[in-house]
């Protein structure tokens, strides 16, 4: 049998002294183990120095590692529900912030796209309101449009619906504008800048997120966090009575 | 003591459940972490902040071994110990007096039921292994005093350190290797079942 022993062989030894390895592989060392006296010294080694280490005296505690309450630095364990409602409460008012911003950035937005509407004469009055319940009103504007054609002169708007005397682009013809309720309903934002008649009403857009949604988001992120810190409270109340 | 229940009451948020725990494995967790750190009052220091984090964190035990579990706490704690300590002067293995001398023998290793020479036999064992213990990287340290001074097998050992029972494995077998090559240095100090030969052999395996 060869001497020449590799750490895989001292790693195996030393699995085998600890009842690690299979069967199979048990068997194949003790095999070698009967016939390598080299293999079987080192083993007693091992066995040797794992004695000694089993042997080493056990030091005792100083003195006690028992817990005080009264210490800043313990406090009792956190009940599972106040992480969650924590979450909560911070996704509620993260939805909070993202209303405010939805219902200040939108009507920025639409004021922007407005502004060009004018300036080609009022052709495709539609596009500036594209949120809430103005985009409904697109296709009478629309439709409104196509009647004056020297004005506009867009060559893809050809379903001319009724030619309505409204007529919103031109000025001479402002009085047929009250004729049809869609067309009032949308002359402030078509008309504003060419006809800042008395006739316009001055009515704000709708905001694209309630106040109501805004409110109750609010409601439950504190109502949330109340209620997290209530339980932590009453945990903290219980712990220490208990000391 | 039924320690699942204490456990239990211990998640609940009780106090007193939880340090019943503590009195049942200070000895246990105090003796790893000196053995780990090599030093008695930096033990001391990662065993009371391991009670600490085991307490504020109880309720992240799910069963299964609470000694391994909470072994593994004190492992992270000496782990922590370490990495402070490598940023600070060493300190003396031995205890000082009040004069600022090492004492001889410790407090903590005194025992009256023992005679003299026996105490003496059991500090220079005790500092023979702890000085090989010392020379181990940390690693290697942590495993042979899971397995063999803990007795834990290689499952619990490999869960305490979070790595793989083949490491385990071989980190094991290296750790022995070099505690029984470094142990023949106190050949006169170990007790003589323990002593070991010099086999020119095993200098032929060194890794």
């Amino acid at each position: 049998m060869n001497n020449r022993m590799t750490f895989r062989d001292v790693e195996k030894l030393s699995a085998y002294l600890d009842e690690q390895l299979s069967r199979a592989e048990a068997a194949r060392l003790e095999s070698r183990l009967a016939s390598d006296p080299g293999l079987r010294a080192v083993m007693d080694d091992l066995r040797r120095t794992r004695a000694v280490l089993r042997a080493a005296p056990k030091r005792r505690a100083p003195r006690n590692f028992t817990l005080r309450a009264e210490s800043r630095r313990v406090r009792p364990p956190l009940p599972r529900l106040i992480p969650a409602l924590r979450l909560a409460s911070v996704v509620a008012s993260l939805m909070l912030v993202f209303t405010f911003a939805a219902n200040f950035v939108v009507p920025l937005g639409g004021a922007r796209s407005a502004q060009p509407l004018y300036g080609i004469g009022g052709g495709g009055g539609g596009d500036g309101n594209d949120a809430g319940p103005m985009a409904l009103e697109a296709p009478a504007a629309t439709e409104e449009m196509f009647v004056a054609p020297a004005a506009t002169g867009e060559p893809e708007l050809t379903a001319p619906a009724e030619p309505a005397p409204t007529e919103a682009p031109a000025p001479a013809e402002g009085s047929a504008r009250t004729q049809e309720p869609a067309a009032k309903s949308l002359a402030p934002q078509g008309t504003q800048g060419l006809t800042p008649g008395p006739a316009l009403p001055e009515t704000s857009p709708p905001l694209p997120i309630p106040a109501v949604w805004q409110a109750g988001l609010l409601a439950v992120a504190v109502i949330l966090a109340a209620l997290a810190f209530l339980l932590r409270w009453l945990t903290d109340r219980r712990w220490r009575q208990k000391r | 003591m039924d320690e699942t229940a204490l456990i239990h009451d211990a998640q609940r948020g009780d106090l007193e459940a939880f340090n019943r725990l503590v009195l049942a494995y200070q000895d246990k967790l105090f003796n790893t972490a000196c053995r780990i750190l090599g030093d008695d009052d930096l033990a001391a220091d990662a065993t009371q902040e391991a009670f600490i984090s085991a307490f504020r964190s109880i309720t992240s035990f799910r069963g299964g071994s609470f000694k391994a579990w909470l072994l593994r706490t004190v492992t992270n704690a000496c782990y922590d110990e370490l990495r402070r300590k490598k940023r600070r002067p060493t300190v003396p293995l031995e205890p000082m007096t009040d004069d600022n001398e090492e004492m001889e023998t410790p407090r903590w290793m005194a025992d009256p039921s023992l005679s003299p020479e026996e105490q003496t036999e059991i500090v220079d064992l005790d500092e023979a292994i702890q000085d090989c213990l010392d020379a181990l990287p940390t690693n290697f340290r942590t495993v042979v005093v899971l397995v063999d001074i803990q007795g834990m097998d290689y499952e619990e050992a490999a869960r305490v350190v979070r790595t793989p029972l083949g490491t385990i494995k071989s980190r094991l077998a290296r750790a022995r290797l070099r505690m029984r090559e470094c142990l023949q240095g106190f050949w006169e100090l170990l007790p003589a079942a323990f002593r070991l030969r010099d086999d020119p052999l095993l200098a032929e395996s060194r890794v």
